[in-house]
């Protein structure tokens, strides 16, 4: 199976070349070497008009040996204020990582959704409860002064820092 | 005594038994010196070292119980690795006759090995000879020689400008052995009696004994006019259709699948002897895509015109508006739609035939691909060895079968 997995990766790595100009919250998506094309780095930018705008958000894509079987495995390597993202490891709680993936789905579109995930939060599932919280009790004011303030702290001007 | 077979051998002395002389093996002259004891008397070797052949500039390469053999370096060198062997060989060989036999074809089968890998320099006359033939068949046709003479290549040309490539391969023993050469690559036939007719020699070029590499060719150039036509036809389907299997087609070939587009393709199974008429052919595809097409191809059966190529026939029978999509009017990516799991059109030798059965899905994959996601599912369901499960595209239902392994 790896070298099935290493000819999908290969074509992924094309589209995603190919389809750069077309996805504008995606800055980077690309492999961290070129000669593992199993381990991959994206950056998302944070969506104009909202509490992430201005920020870079860098991911961290690990792709298993029997993927598109298996999801990749993805999670933030900037710190994010999000009710769906664990604060301290970065994980993502997103059903299409999880028991809604289908190999249908390709990274591209994985950040994509993922990057959707962050102006649509989901806080019936948190793994951040402040941030959660804050949304459950409808206290949008109080979680985008939040989001902003981490965004802030984290994503913006050097944010390349864990 | 069985000695008169090794006529380059003197007798030196009787007892002990001595011989020297020259052992002819595969054209070369070895000089040996062997000694062996009467039975029972056991080893009399060094009484000789004086006077005997065997203390000059020769080698000892064999010293036992019952006798003594050496030889020029030469042989010392051919036989290096095997003195085991022939150091047994001698102590069963009941007189000396038996065990030059032995000898002899152990040297036969270590110097056919040593020339069939090459490392061996050819006699003169060996190269001459092949020189010769390319002489009179023209410089011109040779495509490839090999470093040593072992192999040439000859370019034919048909009277559709193909090219093919023979293969001529010269023995280590040539001329004594005559050359082989490889059959030509022409499609299988089943009517032999249409061939013999035709004065065809079946099963390629047998190279008999004296049939020179010229009149070899002729034979083959008469091959090539009997299936121009059929490559003519294979070359048509090649150019303006896309051709989903073989990969690579070789000229024995006769099948062909051409992508139909929307996720169709057909098989066509060309005669080779009668290459213009109607062959077998087989639809793929999703089911309500083709069943229009196979009833098409039925109704109009009698459009088949045997003057056309049998590819403008199934454009007609199909009645594809524009042809089959080809290199020229589309794109390859379109066409060979590879599998919406791995990617890849080609996996392990498989297409991707098994489709997603929802007429505005039809995403294909391979059957591996597939079982193996349907199998990683927890809501996949089994039956016997059909598995039900949601392709991964549309969620419909899909099934597949393990693949056989």
């Amino acid at each position: 199976m790896s070298s099935a997995v290493h000819r999908r990766m290969l074509k992924e790595y094309m589209a995603v070349q190919k389809n750069a100009a077309t996805r504008p919250h995606l800055e980077l998506l690309e492999p961290i070497q070129e000669d593992d094309l199993l381990h991959w780095q994206a950056i998302l930018l944070g969506t104009a008009d909202s509490a992430y705008e201005g920020g870079r958000f860098k991911l961290d894509i690990v792709i298993p040996t029997n993927y598109p079987i298996q999801s990749p495995t993805i999670r933030f390597v900037t710190k994010i204020c999000h009710p769906n993202v664990h604060f301290k490891t970065g994980e993502i709680c997103l059903d299409i990582l999880k028991s809604e993936w289908t190999p249908a789905w390709t990274l591209e579109s994985v950040c994509v959704a993922i990057s959707s995930l962050l102006t649509n939060p989901e806080p019936s599932s948190p793994l951040n409860c402040d941030a959660a919280n804050l949304l459950r009790c409808g206290d949008t004011a109080g979680y985008n002064s939040l989001v902003k303030m981490y965004t802030a702290l984290y994503a913006i001007g050097d944010s390349d820092e864990e | 005594m069985a000695m008169h077979q090794f006529p380059l051998l003197v007798q030196w002395s009787s007892v002990p038994e001595i011989y020297h002389g020259f052992l002819s093996v595969m054209d070369r002259e070895l000089e040996v010196c062997i000694e062996m004891a009467s039975t029972g008397t056991g080893r009399t070797g060094q009484t000789l070292t004086k006077a005997g052949p065997r203390n000059t500039s020769r080698s000892s390469i064999l010293s036992g119980r019952v006798g003594f053999l050496s030889g020029s370096e030469e042989l010392k060198e051919i036989l290096s690795g095997q003195e085991t062997q022939l150091q047994q060989k001698m102590d069963e060989a009941k007189d000396m006759a038996s065990f030059l036999v032995e000898l002899v074809d152990t040297l036969e089968v270590t110097m056919s090995n040593r020339s069939a890998k090459g490392d061996k320099e050819k006699p003169l006359r060996y190269c001459t000879h092949i020189m010769e033939q390319l002489d009179a068949l023209g410089w011109d046709r040779v495509t490839l020689v090999d470093q040593d003479f072992s192999r040439v290549q000859i370019e034919l040309c048909d009277a559709s400008q193909r090219k093919h490539l023979i293969t001529a391969r010269f023995p280590p023993a040539y001329p004594t052995i005559p050359l082989t050469i490889a059959p030509l690559e022409i499609p299988e036939y089943e009517d032999d009696q249409l061939a013999s007719q035709r004065g065809l020699n079946v099963g390629g070029l047998s190279s008999k004994q004296g049939l020179a590499l010229e009149a070899a060719i002729r034979q083959a150039e008469g091959q090539l006019e009997i299936f121009r036509e059929f490559w003519d036809v294979m070359q048509d389907f090649d150019e303006r259709t896309w051709v989903i299997d073989p990969e690579k087609p070789t000229r024995a070939d006769k099948m062909r699948r051409c992508a139909l587009g929307n996720h169709c393709s057909i098989q066509v199974i060309v005669q080779p002897l009668s290459p213009r008429s109607m062959p077998d052919t087989k639809l793929f595809g999703p089911t309500a895509s083709i069943a229009p097409m196979r009833t098409k191809l039925y109704q109009n059966a009698g459009l088949w015109d045997i003057k056309k190529l049998p590819r403008e026939n199934l454009e007609v029978l199909l009645e594809l508006e524009g042809g089959f999509p080809s290199p020229i009017s589309t794109n390859k990516d379109d066409i060979n739609v590879g599998c919406g799991i791995c990617y890849s059109f080609r996996f392990e030798g498989q297409v991707p035939d098994q489709l997603c059965s929802h007429a505005k899905c039809q995403q294909p994959f391979h059957r591996v691909c597939l079982y193996e996601w349907l199998r990683s599912v927890p809501t996949t369901r089994q039956s016997f060895h059909t598995l039900f499960g949601s392709c991964p595209y549309c969620g419909e239902t899909i099934t597949t079968s393990a693949p056989k392994t």
